[in-house]
């Protein structure tokens, strides 16, 4: 038995696992706020996004366009990854035999990765690209892949939940 | 509150639906279910995404340095493609098990909630939105709030339908 499965098992029986397993309304809480809280999260990442595309927000700078939605994509992202946990905590063994989760956790590595190389390098210099256009080719890369990613991330996450 | 317990005279309607070809086609795959509904959350995100941001603008929580109607204005066509594919996908999901959405306690409150959403959305929350300026008065924000509540509402009991 592998280590990640033993911490699985150990999670699943954990009282509070166990107890948001069998509640009759904590667990459709849980799963109603993060489906709705994607709507938190990801609107104001795609604003970002597409202004590094430049398909929205043409006229507006890109540091402009990011601090105005930054923030409340941080507020969506605290939600999505409480509620996530504690999902996660109330069926480790489902998410652990589901081929979906493991998509869905690689999908949410590319996407951290992306945000990481991104905010790193280019997004440094955005001073010097702040009202051009078309943007820089790196920061449109990160764009593509921010888009790709996070839809990819909703798609394995919602199929995680149907017993496919 | 379900279509049988409240409108029993809609019955023949639910009924016609279910021998439908579109309802057998449907009933006969197990692929297209998951995959209209998957989409339709994709769909959630975008229209529930920029609604979202329209009512924090309108309420004055973030995004300050945009006018609501700049916000509006440039999400619109993010709105009505959300909203078109949100119900092409929707009637599809209903059409896959009409007699279910018949007798389901969420199914009518959805239905209700849409409608006025819908209604809402195109009438006063347009004025609302139209609105050049970066303070909003009240009446604005008091829209923003119904709004909240309406789009909120149907994705709460939207998730409800599989639940009760």
């Amino acid at each position: 038995m592998s280590f990640l499965l033993q911490f699985c098992q150990w999670l699943q029986d954990t009282s509070v696992g166990t107890q948001i397993r069998e509640s009759t309304l904590v667990f459709p809480v849980l799963e109603g706020s993060h489906l709705l809280g994607l709507a938190l999260m990801m609107a104001p990442v795609m604003m970002y996004d597409l202004r590094l595309v430049g398909l929205l927000w043409r006229n507006i700078p890109v540091s402009t366009v990011k601090w105005q939605f930054l923030p409340i994509t941080f507020a969506g992202f605290f939600l999505m990854v409480s509620t996530g946990v504690l999902l996660f905590w109330s069926e480790p063994i489902k998410c652990y035999n589901s081929v979906y989760f493991r998509v869905k956790v690689i999908f949410l590595i590319i996407a951290g990765l992306n945000a990481l190389v991104f905010h790193s390098t280019i997004d440094k210099t955005t001073s010097q690209w702040d009202s051009m256009l078309p943007t820089p080719t790196r920061a449109r890369l990160a764009g593509v892949c921010s888009l790709v990613t996070w839809t990819m991330v909703i798609f394995a996450g919602r199929y995680t939940a149907y017993n496919l | 509150m379900s279509f049988s317990s409240l409108l029993p005279f809609t019955y023949p309607f639910f009924k016609w639906c279910d021998d439908t070809w579109l309802c057998n086609a449907i009933k006969a795959t197990t692929w297209v279910f998951p995959l209209t509904e998957t989409i339709h959350i994709l769909a959630l995100v975008v229209l529930l995404g920029s609604i979202l941001l329209v009512d924090l603008r309108l309420l004055g929580v973030g995004i300050r340095k945009f006018t609501p109607l700049q916000i509006a204005g440039e999400l619109r066509t993010y709105i009505s493609w959300g909203l078109g594919i949100i119900l092409v996908t929707g009637w599809l999901l209903f059409m896959a098990e009409p007699l279910k959405a018949y007798d389901n306690m969420a199914f009518l409150p959805k239905i209700t909630l849409l409608f006025s959403a819908i209604l809402f959305h195109y009438t006063i929350f347009r004025k609302a939105s139209s609105i050049n300026t970066l303070s909003t008065p009240i009446l604005a924000k008091f829209a923003a709030l119904l709004s909240l509540f309406l789009w909120f509402g149907i994705g709460v009991a939207g998730r409800a339908i599989g639940f009760v």
